[in-house]
């Protein structure tokens, strides 16, 4: 089905043009947002509440970029909103603690295992996982999508719709950031 | 031979690379329709439900209430009444009775 008809039909509801779309992208999706969230139930979840965003949403869709770069576009954002309340909520439960409310001790999630990474580099894989977890957001969604969906440069900044040479710049950032924290940590 | 640490950093770094795509869970599409069939994104916990804001939503109309019980009787009910009294007096004053404004009709 081309791109053009596959946005028609989902703008008139079709049933089964939506599966199509859900079965061309479940695995970009998944693996975008499990990358970035570093939990597989969440990446779950967050996958599913995109696909219900794709649905609501697809009549605001003028065209503007091609259907893959909004579908991931709605995927990082909903990661990173995941993110922020993630946060939020070690914050409270921090404040919590100060007025003793809250004894039990705040446990970071345990270290991530991308599914993808072959079994000899599992154990470097998972250091470098939780150093990408310390990165600003923007240069952990740049190298997300550029190391693990493979997308150019140009597809990344069309994603976060910035230029291709802020995406450098992103990435020149990250993979140095990166550097000084494995530096300090090994 | 000993790896130096900017080539266990460099190691490290590329971890990511070559790695598959992570596949969606089984049955991906069968759960998101079951979710989407039970009618919404997330259960309706709208963040106006949520227990700080409805606290603070009372707290707010009882300082109100409180505050507009305490306050003494304001100037405007004595400001009309004193309006009143004077228009009766003005009418008073130039005879308008009901019975004059007949006449000028008639």
């Amino acid at each position: 089905m081309h791109e053009l008809e596959l946005i028609q039909e989902l703008k008139n509801g079709n049933e089964q043009a939506f599966k199509f779309l859900v079965d061309n992208y479940q695995d970009r999706v998944y693996n975008t947002i499990i990358s970035i969230v570093q939990n597989e139930q969440d990446a779950e979840d967050v996958s599913q509440e995109v696909f219900i965003q794709v649905y609501k949403s697809i009549h605001s869709f003028k065209g503007e970029s091609q259907l893959s770069t909004w579908i991931y576009r709605i995927a990082t954002t909903r990661s990173l909103d995941l993110l922020r309340s993630r946060k939020s909520k070690k914050r409270f439960a921090f404040v919590q603690s100060l007025f003793g409310k809250n004894d039990e001790l705040t446990i970071d999630p345990p270290d991530f295992n991308h599914p993808g990474v072959a079994l000899e580099k599992k154990e470097d894989a998972r250091i470098l996982a939780k150093a990408i977890s310390r990165l600003p957001d923007n240069q952990r969604i740049a190298f997300t999508l550029n190391k693990m969906e493979d997308l150019s440069y140009q597809q990344v900044s069309e994603i976060m719709e910035t230029t291709v040479s802020a995406v450098e710049s992103l990435l020149h950032r990250a993979k140095q950031n990166l550097r000084k924290d494995l530096e300090k940590r090994l | 031979m000993k790896q130096s640490k900017q080539e266990r950093i460099d190691q490290i770094l590329n971890a990511w690379d070559g790695a598959k795509r992570a596949e969606a869970p089984a049955f991906f599409y069968t759960r998101l329709k079951a979710r989407m069939e039970k009618g919404s994104e997330n259960p309706v916990k709208s963040w106006l439900f949520k227990p700080a804001f409805v606290v603070a939503a009372l707290v707010i109309v009882i300082i109100i209430n409180v505050f507009i019980y305490l306050q003494p009787a304001t100037p405007s009910t004595i400001t009309s009444f004193d309006d009143e009294t004077s228009i009766q007096s003005i009418a008073a004053e130039y005879n308008l009775s009901d019975n004059v404004l007949e006449e000028i009709n008639q």
